[in-house]
């Protein structure tokens, strides 16, 4: 603090007026006594201050916007069921159908294996059916 | 009348009119401060229990109430009206037999007038309650360093209205004290 700040702090400040004391306590006393409500007001004055009108329509607009989600959530879930999700029998046919169309898909892609001529059944005569009977026996010989 | 309530009142109401009439600049409205300050003291009397720094508390109540007092007065009064009211008003400080030290503190009074409010309660917690800046965070509600900051501006103000007077009355003085 320098020389100046020291001069302004050496100007002494204007003392209460001594005939106010008895005033103010007196009314501070009667205040205290005849107005019950005076304990509850401060904590709002308080709370509220110093703009209770932009508090006040600060919880107004809360008030409004928790009202309007809450209509929209209500109102949400029959739109959901309508329209977006489908219901549990639905999914189950959904998913039949695709996979049938899978194993359509998959048995026109690889189809059953041709026999070859060595392993198809020969007609069933007594004279081929005893050259097949030996060739079943020795393959090899 | 409780005696708790007389013995507060003797206590710390020479600092609160005080800091009421440097925020509020009229007496009336000083008076109205305190009255309101004291009357919640006395609807509720435990509200300093338990407090470490009574004065504080106090000091932020009685600030607290000047702003609201100032806020609606704004709304009521037109700016003009205002001006002349605070403009005629008697100044915070105690009168002086000499004339030049009378001069400054009337100049010293007007500076303040023209400081926003919130550099003149810091500028006034500082000199004349001799607070830190951290008592001053506390009574204001703001931090150690907004009210060093609001203490610079307002001196760097006052310094800039008032250097030519206190240079003239230093002067003098050190004239009178050589002779």
């Amino acid at each position: 603090m320098d020389d100046f700040e020291q001069f302004l702090k050496s100007q002494p400040m204007r003392c209460v007026p001594p005939e106010w004391r008895g005033d103010i306590l007196a009314q501070a006393a009667d205040a205290s006594g005849g107005k019950p409500a005076a304990v509850v007001l401060p904590w709002w004055q308080a709370w509220l201050w110093p703009s209770p009108y932009a508090w006040g329509a600060l919880a107004a607009a809360w008030i409004i916007i928790i009202g309007l989600n809450m209509a929209s959530a209500q109102s949400s879930p029959n739109r959901a069921n309508g329209k977006a999700v489908p219901s549990r029998q639905e999914f189950i046919t959904m998913l039949d159908e695709r996979r049938r169309l899978m194993e359509k898909i998959y048995s026109e892609l690889n189809p059953p294996p041709v026999p070859s001529p060595s392993q198809a059944k020969l007609p069933d005569t007594p004279g081929v059916s005893l050259e097949r009977r030996k060739l079943e026996e020795r393959p090899f010989a | 009348m409780p005696a708790d309530l007389a013995r507060i009142y003797d206590e710390h109401a020479q600092a609160l009119f005080a800091l009421a009439l440097n925020v509020t600049r009229r007496d009336a409205d000083a008076r109205d401060v305190l009255q309101e300050v004291f009357g919640r003291l006395a609807a509720r009397p435990g509200l300093l229990e338990g407090l470490e720094n009574p004065k504080a508390f106090l000091l932020r109540l009685t600030h607290n109430q000047a702003i609201d007092l100032l806020r609606r007065r704004a709304a009521r009064e037109k700016p003009d009206l205002a001006r002349e009211a605070e403009a005629s008003a008697g100044h915070p400080f105690a009168a002086s037999a000499r004339a030049d030290e009378e001069e400054f503190r009337r100049a010293l009074a007007d500076a303040l007038g023209v400081l926003p409010p919130e550099q003149r309660t810091v500028v006034h917690l500082k000199l004349w309650e001799q607070a830190t800046f951290e008592d001053i965070a506390q009574v204001l509600g703001i931090s150690p360093n907004t009210a060093a900051s609001r203490y610079r501006y307002a001196i760097d103000k006052l310094r800039v209205q008032l250097r030519p007077l206190y240079n003239e009355i230093k002067n003098t003085w050190m004239t009178s004290n050589n002779s």
